[in-house]
């Protein structure tokens, strides 16, 4: 990311910046399904 | 005739028919909504990116999907991305432990809590970057930096978390515990941490995100 700043490649940069914001995503939603299972029981009425 | 129509549509026997089925095909509401926040999201940005005319300021989304194409079937950006995660699944896991066992002797005793907050509080105020020269002599060049930092950025939502979580415990459920009988080890296993899990957890989602942020 920082190489696509100084190359100012501002299409790479915000691709990459989108792309992080997608993989940091995933890993939330995966942490908050772990979170569901482990405390199932806060979840049962919904 | 109207009420006719729809009552068909309805109907348990015609379940392709209807609005509500139709969507339901396309994963619901839910997904429909998060599209047209997206193609709004999208939308200002062309015309944004129209007004300017400048890669350099603001290119158009098209030529940024490009580039995101171009970035996720580069074999060195998915490597950094491997690596990157690697370092966030390390330094969160020093911070989980760390985190959790501060967190719990910290709500559970006030003795602990005096000695250790103060030192605790302060290191939670110093700005991040400043850790990052000291971090270099200390570690080198290499994964350790980096592996710290992320392991410091996540200790405090852990740490903060785990404490509320605790301290958060009815005072009851520790007397009646003791009162049935149970020993330390059992109000921590089946008491304090049963409890204490849901704050907890919050902690670990902004302690992930946050070491991801600022890995980056």
């Amino acid at each position: 990311m920082v190489e696509a700043q100084t190359r100012m490649e501002t299409p790479t940069l915000i691709a990459l910046m989108i792309m992080a914001a997608l993989v940091g995503y995933g890993i939330d939603q995966i942490l908050l399904l772990i979170n569901r299972s482990l405390t199932r029981w806060k979840y049962a009425r919904e | 005739m109207e009420e006719i129509k729809d009552s068909v549509c309805r109907a348990p026997g015609n379940p392709k028919l209807g609005w509500d089925n139709l969507l339901s095909v396309f994963g619901g509401r839910r997904v429909l909504y998060n599209l047209i926040t997206l193609a709004v999201v999208v939308g200002i940005w062309q015309f944004m990116s129209d007004q300017y005319r400048s890669d350099l300021l603001l290119p158009p989304p098209w030529k940024t999907a490009k580039a995101f194409v171009f970035a996720v079937t580069d074999v060195d950006t998915l490597r950094n991305l491997l690596l990157t995660l690697r370092h966030v699944a390390t330094g969160f896991g020093i911070a989980l432990s760390i985190g959790m066992t501060f967190g719990f002797l910290m709500g559970y005793s006030k003795t602990v809590m005096q000695l250790v907050d103060p030192v605790m509080g302060g290191l939670r105020q110093v700005p991040v970057m400043a850790w990052v020269p000291l971090t270099i002599v200390w570690f080198g060049l290499g994964d350790g930096p980096t592996v710290f930092l992320i392991a410091l950025v996540g200790t405090f939502p852990i740490l903060l978390n785990t404490i509320a979580g605790v301290q958060s415990i009815s005072k009851d459920y520790f007397h009646a515990a003791r009162t049935m009988g149970a020993g330390s080890w059992s109000i921590f296993k089946d008491v304090m941490v049963p409890a204490a899990l849901p704050d907890v957890l919050t902690g670990t989602r902004l302690a992930v995100s946050a070491g991801w942020m600022s890995v980056i």
